[in-house]
């Protein structure tokens, strides 16, 4: 499933691309800030690392929970999304393996692809949990 | 100068994620269900933050920390790899993790050499 597109509408109509935008917009803008503020708090790469690791969370229960277009695309869009960041993890491995923190840096890979998509699939089996217990 | 890093983070944050996301629906059609997308602008803004490296000042703040990590993203990606494993796409499911993590982190490499 495109994650453009909430879970359970993968082709929604295209006329309303405007209010699409505006809630990505808000939501990529919140969770940004967010991102930046603990950053400024408690900077270094654990807290990179914390951070994909629970918007990930985050991101798979929307995905299990989201029947509302406007909350996948303000939440899971916009706002795990701009909480989330690939490019600084990129760059830190980078920094760190081209370095002489080698193992540091595949300690640090490993910990987000593993930690990132088992809190995925954490968060949406916990969001699909609920809907079964409430049916 | 931490207003101006605050105003401009939420307004280049919220561009970085609605380009994303603007092309995440554009690719994403086009590519029978490999998250082409999300692939793409994780690389390209892999490869821009490492250029951007090791300049000083509000505006690199703001178009490191704003723009290109809310362009890219790491939930994204593990939703996406969540989805094509409970499909049991378990051979593309290993396939665009690592070459996601193969060439975002050597096109940041290739940025900070530049």
């Amino acid at each position: 499933m495109p994650i453009g597109d909430p879970p359970d509408d993968p082709a929604p109509a295209s006329g309303n691309a405007g209010a699409f935008l505006r809630l990505v917009f808000a939501g990529g803008a919140c969770g940004a800030v967010t991102r930046w503020g603990v950053t400024e708090l408690a900077s270094g790469v654990g807290t990179t690392v914390a951070l994909n690791v629970l918007g990930s969370l985050l991101l798979g229960w929307l995905a299990a929970r989201s029947r509302f277009k406007a909350l996948w695309w303000f939440g899971a869009v916009g706002f795990c999304g701009g909480l989330t960041t690939f490019s600084r993890f990129a760059l830190d491995a980078a920094i760190w393996l081209d370095g002489d923190r080698v193992a540091d840096g595949i300690g640090m890979i490993v910990a987000t692809t593993l930690g990132a998509i088992g809190a995925a699939l954490t968060g949406y089996a916990l969001g699909s949990r609920r809907i079964g217990a409430r049916a | 100068m931490t207003g101006l890093v605050f105003i401009g983070v939420i307004m280049f944050g919220g561009a970085g994620a609605a380009w994303r996301a603007i092309i995440a629906k554009r690719a994403n059609a086009i590519s029978g269900g490999w998250p082409v997308g999300t692939f793409v602008v994780n690389i390209g803004a892999s490869f821009a933050l490492g250029l951007l490296h090791g300049r000083a000042g509000e505006f690199a703040t703001i178009l490191g920390v704003g723009f290109l990590g809310a362009l890219s993203t790491w939930s994204s990606l593990a939703h996406e790899a969540a989805e094509l494993l409970r499909s049991g796409r378990r051979a593309t499911v290993a396939g665009y993790v690592v070459a996601t993590l193969v060439l975002g982190i050597g096109a940041a490499w290739s940025g900070l050499q530049i």
